[in-house]
């Protein structure tokens, strides 16, 4: 390691090393699918990528750095050139030897340590395997520095056939590099956008001891080629003119020959005091030590030249004035200083809103500040965006991997990697990703032979695809593989004892799927290298929901899975309901937020009440298990008196009504005005809350608006807490607590399984009743004989019910007869055959009931009509009838309709018992 | 020398190296955390950023301290001294905290060097936070250990 080289520019060498990296692993994998047919492009792409690397390990003295990416590159360039063909196994070498510059890159000052004899030796191997001259180093030596470059002869070449000229250019650290404002790296980059740097080093030998090393100025000596001038060259550097050299290439090429007559390694004076004079392209077929072996090298090489040449410049162009690097800490700064904009906004607009009309253009001020904020934290947001292509581009090359590992054919397809999403978010992501990739590539996809057999392409392919809908970004990986047998999971999650078996019997398809996602599910029969630790899904589940998404899947058992992630596009800015209790604001994401319920004060008693010691709602036919958010976090409830408007402490231990239905009439209007139950004050907001597929209730005294709130971190002393998620600042400055659904969950101690059994049982009890119900159930007509007896009968024991009078009442004997269509109709009256009173006898208007005797039909004559004085309703009505003591003919039973105590009568019974019923009378 | 910017809680005269003091401000409206423990008087909103009070009085292991006329939040240079990182919120702004007491004193100098080890007839929580007494000319001047009572749990 170089002394002279600080921190910071040693870390911006390595990460963009190892973007370097990440950008070439898609192109490599490119390669190897399209073997001859890739275009030179990406290989030349690779190549730069891995040359640059080398450089900058050059520079800075990574030897191991160095050497592994000089291999790497020398096997990259016979495959440009087209004499190594790309295969499998050439691929898995330079793969690996990725891998490990990657490692290298991960901790750079231990680099040396990164064991890579076996990939450099292999890449060597492959390299002498084809009887070539590249790789092998030819050394140019400098008189004056006494130091050699370390250079490939196809660099060297290739420069010259371009008609390149080299240079050997001195730059020092300080004058040239330092007081000019730049840095090395910085300086490096701006040479290569001027031309090709074959190697540099810094000539630490110049330092004459440590004590001086500060004061003296290091010369960093470049070997570069270019098609400039020497004058040109200097302009473009940055340097005076003396310190560039045109290296006399005659020598070199020469060495160049010589090598390739199979001399290892001649040092050729490459003097300082050489003069200017530019190589001529002329000598170029000469120098091309491999002519033979490659003609079409020759003709390829000029027409290659405009175009390659070209397309360098437009990407330097590119990179060097249209993005530039930024540290994410200083986005963060700006993000959280554009959300103290926003709330210094939200504050200002509250502040002046009165002052609108006194002072003129207030108001267009006030607008132009608003928009222009708006629009400044957009575009803020905007740059912590980040493609979600970054954490997809990871998947080929893994399960390029997997495949040859597990000996399956998959493919990768990628869709909307383009979809941008918050850099934290990204990052959170590639675990749980890459988790479900694997588990596609490991379970869900068929070995060939498996797919043959299913008829289906033998390469199984895994889909990617990210999509925007409704402000949140959507994942979904589909795979074409196997699908998930819901009967399996089910078995194993029963065999876990994560459901009992009757819970298993009553699930859906869907909801036994979704078993995988419990803590401790695993579906691998043997744990194998890549998955099935039953740690799986569970913490991609956790992870999606800690930002705030959710996991859904989806299988069709042969056909393939999909899972699908639901996301925020950023977690910094975020709708909430701001919910109140007592003088407490707290925050509540509205991800979290199913729905809000009103339960009137009047209605508690039939819809809230106590499973097992905890509150429950009643929500369309599902329990919904009730937090009381006062509880939960430990703040005394106080109740507003209705009668002297005070706070007085709510002592209420529960909150489900145990006491009777509200009297109809109350005894003392004092005292139902004291009765909380009729006060809108004590109606109860129930705002219901997702976690994962679970829904409860929290019971809050106010609701507010929604308001766009700002996350700020909580304190690690408050995180203990697991009630809140953050901490934000509302637009009249009040700081309030971001409530975290699932801590306060767990903080409820919120038992979802077990009122799931509740609700499962309750939902049979349903089904039971509803059969009982239904066999109770009646249609029938209520009436009064004597005031205040109530009776019903039937309706489909009624014919016809008439409206009478009195005086049309005739007597033969004791028997009352009225004429009804033309004949003459016997009369019954209740108090004959029951013990009940007679009906009143001033009445001069009486209804009578016509029974129907089953079995005849309607225009049938009826044997008899049931005097009455009232007919008062007709109803549906399910009651369950008791036995009454004065039992009589034709009495079933009573039972309380319209909260009156009705009998309930067998119209035809009672004409049986009054000898009026066809043949039967006298 | 150093500086210390002295304050009082109950009838005690504490002190803090001045260099490790970003503010003082008035008490304003503290918003409670509930369930946090009872040493966090709650968050304030200081410019924009949120700022977690500690009542020093309870965190001394005696009664919560009352809001008076006379009270000040002393707002420290140096966040809470915990390694949790919630991964949200990673590279945010410092976790600021503030100390609630109930006066303000003077800045004393006195030679740090001289202070001497905590009496013994100490509360653990008191021995465990403060880190030394020194003699100055308004009375013993008690130092606290500001890692330890920044440190949480």
């Amino acid at each position: 390691m170089s002394s002279f080289a600080d921190e910071s520019i040693i870390s911006d060498f390595v990460a963009e090393s190892r973007e370097h990296l990440a950008t070439i692993e898609p192109d490599l994998l490119r390669m190897e699918q399209e073997g001859a047919k890739v275009s030179s492009e990406v290989i030349n792409r690779v190549f730069r990528a891995i040359h640059s690397i080398k450089g900058g390990a050059g520079f800075f003295a990574f030897e191991a750095l160095k050497k592994l990416s000089h291999a790497m590159e020398g096997v990259l360039m016979q495959v440009r050139d087209g004499k190594l063909k790309v295969s499998a196994e050439l691929m898995d070498v330079v793969f690996a030897s990725l891998d490990r510059l990657k490692a290298m890159l991960d901790d750079i000052q231990a680099s040396d340590t990164v064991p890579y004899a076996k990939e450099l030796a292999t890449l060597e191997a492959i390299l002498s395997g084809q009887g070539l001259i590249i790789g092998e180093t030819v050394k140019g030596r400098e008189k004056g520095a006494q130091r050699d470059f370390d250079l490939d002869a196809e660099s060297v070449r290739s420069a010259l056939r371009r008609g390149m000229n080299i240079f050997r250019a001195i730059a020092f650290l300080h004058r040239d590099i330092r007081d000019k404002g730049m840095t090395p790296l910085a300086f490096l980059n701006h040479a290569l956008s001027v031309g090709t740097c074959l190697d540099a080093f810094i000539d630490i030998e110049a330092i004459a001891d440590l004590e001086h090393c500060l004061d003296q100025d290091l010369p960093v000596t470049l070997l570069f080629a270019t098609v400039l001038e020497p004058d040109l060259v200097a302009l473009g550097l940055k340097l005076p003119i003396e310190q560039i050299k045109v290296l006399e290439l005659e020598a070199l090429r020469k060495e160049v020959k010589a090598k390739a007559k199979g001399t290892t390694e001649i040092a050729v004076a490459s003097a300082p005091v050489m003069e200017a004079a530019a190589i001529q392209p002329e000598v170029e077929p000469e120098i091309v030590a491999d002519a033979e072996a490659d003609p079409s090298a020759e003709g390829e090489a000029p027409s290659e030249l405009p175009t390659s040449d070209k397309a360098a410049r437009d990407m330097n162009k590119d990179s060097g004035n249209e993005t530039l690097r930024v540290r994410v800490d200083l986005l963060t700064n700006l993000m959280n200083l554009a959300g103290e904009l926003v709330l210094g906004r939200n504050q200002l607009v509250r502040a002046v809103t009165d002052y609108q009309h006194e002072i003129p253009g207030l108001g267009a001020i006030l607008q132009n500040v608003n928009q222009v904020t708006t629009e400044m934290q957009e575009g803020i947001m905007q740059t912590r965006m980040q493609p979600i292509g970054t954490v997809f581009s990871r998947f080929p090359r893994i399960i390029r991997d997997m495949s040859r590992q597990l000996s399956k054919q998959i493919e990768v397809k990628i869709e909307g990697a383009e979809v941008e999403l918050d850099k934290s978010i990204v990052e959170m992501l590639v675990d749980p990703l890459t988790h479900i990739i694997r588990n596609c590539a490991d379970h869900a996809i068929e070995t060939p032979a498996e797919r043959a057999k299913a008829r289906k392409d033998p390469s199984g392919t895994i889909h990617l695809h990210a999509f925007h809908e409704g402000g949140q970004i959507n994942i979904a990986v589909h795979d074409d593989g196997r699908g998930i047998d819901a009967k399996k999971v089910l078995a194993k999650a029963i065999a876990k004892g994560l459901v009992t078996k009757a819970q298993g019997a009553e699930m859906t398809e869907r909801e036994i799927v979704h078993l995988v996602f419990a803590p401790g599910f695993s579906m691998a029969e043997k744990v194998s290298e890549i998955s099935g630790r039953g740690v799986g899904m569970d913490v991609v589940r956790t992870n999606v929901e800690k930002l705030g998404g959710h996991v859904e899947m989806e299988t069709e058992l042969g056909m393939g899975t999909t899972v699908r992630l639901r996301l925020p596009l950023t977690l910094a800015i975020i709708p909430s309901m701001i919910v109140g209790i007592t003088e407490h604001r707290f925050a509540i994401p509205q991800v979290n937020v199913v729905e809000f319920v009103w339960v009137k004060a009047s209605e508690v008693a039939q819809r809230i009440e106590q499973v097992q010691g905890a509150l429950v709602l009643r929500l369309r036919d599902k329990l919904l298990p009730l937090v009381r958010l006062a509880d939960v976090l430990g703040i005394q409830r106080v109740f507003t008196d209705p009668v002297t408007g005070e706070n007085v402490p709510d002592r209420r231990e529960s909150l489900a009504d145990r006491r009777g239905e509200l009297p109809e009439e109350p005894e003392n209007a004092a005292e139902r005005k004291g009765d909380r139950r009729a006060d809108w004050r004590s109606d109860h907001n129930i705002i219901v809350l997702r976690v994962g597929k679970n829904h409860y209730g929290v019971i809050v005294d106010e609701l507010f608006d929604i308001e766009e709130i700002v996350v700020k971190p909580l304190s690690g002393f408050i995180q203990g807490t697991k009630c809140f998620s953050g901490a934000t600042i509302l637009g009249d400055g009040r700081v309030i607590m971001i409530l975290d659904a699932g801590g306060l969950a767990s903080a409820a101690n919120l038992h979802f399984t077990d009122l799931q059994a509740e609700e499962l049982r309750r939902a049979e009890e349903e089904k039971r009743n509803l059969a009982l119900k239904a066999s109770r159930r009646r249609s029938v007509i209520l009436f009064e004989a004597a005031k205040g007896e109530r009776f019903t009968v039937p309706q489909d024991h009624v014919l016809r019910l008439e409206r009478i009078v009195k005086s049309k009442i005739e007597f033969i004997g004791d028997r009352e007869y009225i004429e009804y269509r033309g004949e003459g109709l016997p009369l019954v009256r209740l108090d004959q055959h029951l013990e009940v009173r007679p009906l009143k006898a001033d009445l001069e208007e009486l209804f009578l009931v016509i029974p129907k005797i089953p079995g005849q039909n309607s225009t049938a004559r009826p044997p008899a009509g049931i005097l009455i004085s009232e007919i008062l309703d007709a109803l549906d009505v399910e009651v369950e009838l008791k036995a009454v003591e004065f039992k009589g003919p034709g009495l079933l039973g009573s039972a309380v309709v319209q909260e009156h105590l009705t009998l309930f009568l067998d119209p035809v019974a009672l004409l049986q018992a009054a000898g009026l019923m066809g043949g039967d009378t006298e | 020398m150093s500086q210390f910017a002295t304050f009082n809680v109950g009838d005690r005269l504490f002190g803090l190296d001045i260099l490790g003091v970003r503010e003082i401000i008035r008490v304003f409206t503290i918003t409670p955390v509930p369930r946090a423990e009872a040493h966090i008087r709650g968050l304030i909103n200081l410019r924009g950023q949120i700022v977690t009070i500690l009542d020093l009085s309870v965190r001394l292991g005696h009664d919560p301290l009352p809001v008076k006329d006379s009270s000040h939040i002393v707002i420290l240079k140096h966040g809470a001294n915990t390694a949790q990182g919630n991964g949200r919120n990673q590279g945010g702004t410092q976790d600021l905290m503030g100390l609630l007491v109930d006066a303000i004193g003077d800045v004393v100098e006195a030679e740090a060097a001289l202070a001497e080890a905590p009496p013994a007839n100490l509360t653990d929580a008191e021995e465990h936070f403060l880190s030394g007494v020194l003699k100055t000319d308004q009375g013993l001047l008690v130092l606290l250990n500001l890692q330890e009572l920044l440190s949480s749990g």
